[in-house]
């Protein structure tokens, strides 16, 4: 606790003081993420080199840009009647009314928009468009059924394999999404279902 | 989750996986005359509802089986 605190008031005296703060383990404080830009007079080839005997000798080595992490999620609980269920679906693929209404990129979108699906039977060729920068749209132009599968979401509602369609379809194009962003936008999807007392979503990821 | 990258999705620790037929066409494939590619996608879509009734630990892949 001394040694700590001793620590803490060299670092607090040093911001008061206006100096430069070093990084986050030369200083001791918890990393914010924050990069910095500096000059090395190595070019990046060479120190990713280095880096890479590094660890091939096993000695200690940094990285200069750490990775975005992925949670783990826990899986949900079954749904223990889908026959009885209310299903939404939620997509990926990028498959929004045709003209791109809400101005989604091809890449590293931020937002999610739903599209109301509730009065149709399938999803026609040429009244929706695929945004998506990652793969090639032309099969998804000519059948958005592959992104939506809407024809047979019906067939099996009709079945009775579940009770109910969500009036609408979730969408972002998933393309180069970054990990926060993504995150976020699940979780502004998750409540919003759970507000509509939907059991289960089906994702369509491509 | 239906993916047709579902090691990917294995990887990433999606918890219900189908396998998707390709990445620009999960649910179908274009190479096959219209009746039969409905059919695979209701085979795909119906995979993934009974994959909801299933308790999982952890990443499990389905595969839909359009013969059945």
């Amino acid at each position: 606790m001394g040694k700590a605190l001793e620590e803490m008031a060299r670092f607090i005296l040093k911001r008061l003081g206006d100096e430069p703060v070093a990084a986050a383990e030369d200083e001791g404080y918890l990393p914010r993420g924050i990069r910095i830009q500096e000059r090395s007079d190595r070019t990046g080839a060479d120190r990713a080199l280095d880096m890479l005997f590094d660890k091939l000798e096993g000695r200690p080595f940094a990285t200069e840009v750490p990775m975005q992490t992925w949670d783990r999620v826990a899986p949900a609980a079954a749904v223990t009647r889908v026959g009885k269920a209310k299903i939404a679906l939620v997509t990926t693929s990028g498959v929004v009314p045709w003209g791109n209404p809400d101005g989604f990129k091809t890449f590293r979108n931020t937002f999610w928009r739903k599209y109301p699906v509730a009065e149709l039977k399938t999803m026609e060729p040429g009244v929706w468009e695929a945004v998506h920068g990652g793969y090639n749209v032309a099969n998804m132009n000519a059948n958005p059924l592959y992104g939506v599968p809407l024809d047979a979401l019906r067939e099996l509602q009709q079945e009775g394999k579940y009770e109910d369609l969500y009036p609408a379809y979730y969408v972002i194009p998933g393309n180069q999404g970054s990990p926060a962003a993504m995150k976020r936008v699940g979780e502004e999807i998750a409540a919003e279902l759970k507000a509509n007392s939907v059991d289960a979503a089906l994702l369509v990821s491509t | 989750m239906i993916s047709a990258m579902f090691p990917l999705a294995e990887q990433v620790g999606a918890s219900r996986i189908v396998k998707g037929v390709k990445i620009p066409h999960p649910c179908g494939d274009p190479s096959l005359p219209p009746e039969v590619d409905e059919k695979l996608r209701k085979s795909i879509v119906e995979t993934a509802l009974k994959a909801l009734e299933e308790e999982v630990e952890e990443s499990t892949v389905f595969t839909p089986d359009p013969a059945s």
